[in-house]
């Protein structure tokens, strides 16, 4: 597995896949029965520690003191750190939108709001790398898309790599810059989203007002697979032609175009054919 | 290693065991000298010597300072674990 600085690698698996346990094993919770750990080109061994002062990390569940409030919480973690900075605290937790709860002590916060303490926890000290296992977890949607653009800014304004882990692959796919797909413990596919894009051609799929003579049309003419979807719509696979160009054939020899699509195949098609594999159950 | 000593004692709130200590003593010795002082011109008293006095003494302060004791350890130790906010500590970077 490789992960290059500065980007987002999203990592994907079933239930069960060791995701957790690999994150674990890269913060040195968890050591190797074999195999080799090299983070930022120095190799981990089992007493190796200083190396964690760069990174961040939420791992499972967010677990806090419970009988302090969050800004204790936070000052705490920044002590531990070392990371010195007096109003810094308080962005952080602008930032992950929990401004109001400064009397609150952590056994009274909801599970949004210890997620989203986690991830503040997690950027306080200003680390290198991010290792999030499952931040959006519990996330209302306005706070999945706070993280998400939470996330983004990161990586383009202070360049951290960010290793994220989640199950819902529509998030992962708008935010990833690298998917890796773990199954029963080996990583099965490792891809950038950008030749994962490419891999796959896009399908066309077209409204228009006579749906079997524009298939005979493009049969012929383009030598495309078409499939009729409904009295109206068509679906064509493997098209090498632009859009435009179908579509001003079939208005030039009578057909009427409504609608185009072009569709890619999206990361969760994707992902359940590679996890399933041919089998019935992931 | 001092810091990390200070960063502990600042997350439990450790000052609060001086008020435990101080009224564990004042009620450990005023509970002994009040028994010595009611028996003082008693025949057979309570308090033979400054042996006696003394050997009760200690043996009460030993049982409430052992309770005391492992009240903080647990609180300390225990606590981290039962919470698994150890886990988090592990991932600081000190030497395990």
């Amino acid at each position: 597995m490789n992960i290059k600085e500065g980007e987002i690698y999203g990592f994907l698996g079933p239930n069960g896949a060791g995701k957790t346990t690999v994150m674990k094993m890269l913060l040195n919770l968890v050591k190797p029965t074999s195999g080799e750990i090299f983070i930022q080109n120095q190799p981990i061994k089992p007493t190796s520690y200083k190396y964690l002062k760069n990174i961040g990390s939420l791992i499972e569940y967010p677990i806090f003191y419970e009988e302090l409030t969050a800004q204790e919480n936070l000052q705490m973690h920044c002590a531990y750190m070392g990371y010195k900075g007096r109003n810094h605290i308080k962005k952080v937790l602008d930032i992950v939108a929990l401004q109001q709860i400064d009397r609150k002590k952590v056994k009274e916060f909801s599970l949004g709001m210890r997620q989203r303490l986690a991830i503040g926890r997690a950027i306080v000290a200003k680390p290198k790398i991010l290792i999030l296992d499952e931040p959006i977890n519990g996330l209302n949607p306005i706070g999945i898309k706070e993280v998400r653009e939470l996330l983004v800014m990161l990586k383009q304004r202070y360049g951290m790599t960010i290793l994220i882990s989640s199950h819902i692959v529509s998030e992962i796919e708008s935010i990833a810059d690298t998917i890796g797909v773990l199954k029963h413990g080996e990583l099965i596919e490792e891809i950038s989203m950008h030749s994962m894009r490419g891999k796959y051609q896009s399908t066309l799929d077209i409204v228009v007002s006579n749906a079997r003579k524009a298939k005979r049309l493009i049969e012929v003419n383009f030598n495309a697979k078409v499939q009729i979807l409904n009295a109206t719509t068509l679906s064509i696979q493997q098209v090498h032609e632009k859009s435009s160009t179908l579509t001003k054939y079939l208005i030039q020899h009578g057909v009427d175009v409504d609608a185009v699509e072009t569709k890619h195949q999206s990361l969760e098609e994707y992902f359940v054919k590679l996890i399933n594999g041919g089998n019935r159950y992931a | 290693m001092l810091n990390l000593i200070k960063l502990e004692w600042r997350k439990h709130h450790m000052s609060r065991y001086f008020n435990s200590f101080f009224f564990c003593v004042i009620g450990i010795y005023g509970f002994v000298a009040f028994i010595s002082l009611a028996s003082k011109n008693d025949v057979d008293g309570a308090m033979g010597s400054f042996q006696e006095f003394m050997t009760l003494l200690n043996i009460l302060s030993n049982i409430t300072f052992m309770v005391l004791g492992s009240v903080i350890l647990s609180r300390l130790i225990i606590s981290e674990f039962r919470s698994k906010t150890m886990q988090v500590l592990f991932t600081l970077p000190y030497k395990a």
